[in-house]
């Protein structure tokens, strides 16, 4: 497979996901310090409230200034930063692997920007491809929780092993945020939600267990614009199911209404759900997606 | 076989036409796509109005096209064309006016009418009987009744085309005669009588045009016999 990610590997697109960072809404319920914002106090820049001093407080965050108006003694307080943990999810099944261009290597591009900018502002990555037989195993224990600023080329490397294949993907990762332990974060899901399974019910759980999910929908402009017509027996590359049909371009209109219908049901799901939406034709333009699309989006700031 | 309307045949173009439903639905081209999860809904919207769907697995189809294929045989209106048959009394008259002579028809008109009268002749089923007459200015009778054809062919062979006119009222009035009384001069007894070459309308007396089949259409017969120049 040509390396999806070499052009996220570019240096100047390098620096320009360096300045970004992921939007969070929620306060990091994290332990471990970081870069965001938590409800803990702590020892940041900046300042979050007063406190009396009590014997046995720290000196040096005694607020002079307040004791030389008042006379009383005051302890400042700080907001402490904590990292926001980050799920990232690619949806490395079969299905991935078609359209022209790949629509994997559109989602493999996105996915490695977004764990690049995740990385970069030293927030934890937890990244994970489903299917499992996709990612090779020496690679798949990294994946498992990245930090800091140094694995950054590391991930974006492993992050070309993987190789599409296998069913399913989307739902199963839905379900497995419901199991993982820690505090809950950002989870970004790449697919093209071309799921046998509703998206709807996992995707409100995951929601209302605390996740603040982004779904990034990648589809092939050919699933847009059938470029097949006649007498055909669709097979599917997934589950080799097949589907008789006789398409033509006089039917193309209603074609396309029913892919928009189908884009808007799962639109409305991330909405009931509360999570954000975003599609993303795999023949769009690079730098547009990451620096335009997903930004108006919401997802990268 | 023949047709009387082959017109009618164009009306197994519904042939090809049933059968290309047929067989559109039959040959599919496989495709692999990334997810039949888009088609199965696209189906399922569109189901309805899809015409060909319903044309699935359908052994009335194959009925319908053979339905259409003998409707189609039946508009041209088939016929069979058998073998000519002679039988009973005949009287070929061979027109050997001077007019016969004429070369417009090859080898000539009286070499044509003699190969008609020939053909008839063998044509005669057993039992079937015939008089051969010569037309010429004069009538004569050139074989009396008989059924051997090979005194009747000897005697077509022998008859000459003449120069002088023909007499065609006499010669009709003979072979009416000879008709009405076949066993005057006949071995037959009694034989449905009928004119050669009317066996299709055995009631009808005589008609110009068949009569001896002697070049018929070869304008040997040019002027009616009731309004012959005499």
């Amino acid at each position: 497979m040509a390396t999806p990610t070499q052009s996220v590997l570019r240096s100047e697109v390098l620096r320009k996901l360096e300045q970004l960072q992921l939007v969070i809404q929620k306060r990091s319920r994290s332990n471990i310090r970081g870069e965001r914002q938590s409800k803990a106090r702590g020892h940041s820049v900046e300042f979050a409230d007063h406190r009396n001093y009590s014997a046995g407080d720290d000196l040096r965050y005694l607020d002079w200034n307040l004791y030389g108006r008042l006379d009383r003694l005051f302890v400042k307080l700080y907001e402490e930063e904590r990292e926001f943990p980050v799920n990232l999810f690619l949806d490395s099944s079969e299905s991935m692997n078609f359209g022209e261009p790949l629509k994997f290597e559109m989602a493999a591009a996105i996915a490695a920007a977004v764990g690049y900018v995740t990385v970069a502002s030293y927030d934890r990555l937890r990244f994970c491809a489903l299917p499992a037989a996709s990612v090779p195993p020496s690679a798949a224990g990294f994946f498992r929780s990245i930090r800091g600023r140094g694995v950054g080329l590391r991930y974006l490397q492993n992050l070309q092993s993987i190789q599409p294949g296998g069913q399913g993907g989307l739902v199963e990762w839905l379900e497995s945020l419901l199991y993982q332990p820690g505090p809950r974060g950002l989870a970004v899901g790449i697919s093209d939600c071309l799921d046998t399974r509703p998206v709807g019910e996992p995707l409100k759980r995951a929601c209302g267990a605390g996740f603040q999910v982004v779904l990034v929908q990648v589809l092939s402009p050919q699933e847009f614009d059938p470029p097949f017509s006649g007498e055909l027996k669709l097979v599917d590359c997934e589950s080799g199911a097949h589907q008789e049909i006789t398409f033509g371009k006089y039917r193309l209109r209603a074609y396309r209404q029913m892919v928009q219908g189908f884009i808007d049901e799962i639109a409305d799901s991330c909405r009931q759900a509360g999570a954000r939406h975003v599609v993303i034709r795999s023949d769009s333009d690079l730098d547009e997606v990451l620096f335009k699309t997903l930004r108006e989006k919401g997802v990268i700031k | 076989m023949n047709f009387l309307s082959p017109g009618g045949l164009f009306f197994l173009l519904s042939i090809p036409v049933i059968l290309a439903f047929y067989i559109l639905k039959r040959r599919r081209v496989e495709k692999r796509i990334s997810s039949t999860l888009l088609w199965e809904r696209f189906l399922a919207e569109t189901q309805a109005n899809s015409p060909f769907q319903k044309l699935r697995r359908n052994a009335l189809m194959i009925l319908q096209m053979i339905l259409a294929g003998f409707l189609a045989l039946a508009l041209a209106r088939p016929f069979l064309a058998g073998e000519e048959k002679v039988h009973g009394m005949n009287v070929l008259i061979v027109d050997a006016s001077g007019s016969m002579m004429s070369t417009d028809v090859e080898p000539s008109r009286f070499e044509s009418a003699r190969q008609i009268a020939g053909k008839i002749i063998r044509a005669m089923e057993p039992g079937a009987v015939a008089t051969l007459i010569r037309m010429g200015p004069r009538t004569e009778i050139a074989q009396s009744t008989t059924s051997r054809k090979a005194e009747l062919l000897a005697a077509l062979e022998a008859m000459e085309v003449s120069t002088g006119p023909a007499a065609a009222l006499e010669a009709f009035q003979l072979a009416e005669s000879l008709v009405r009384n076949p066993s005057a001069n006949s071995e037959s007894e009694g034989a449905p009588c009928s004119l050669s070459g009317s066996h299709d309308s055995p009631d009808q007396r005589w008609r110009p045009g068949g009569v001896g089949g002697a070049g018929h259409k070869k304008s040997s017969h040019s002027v009616p016999p009731g309004r012959h120049p005499q």
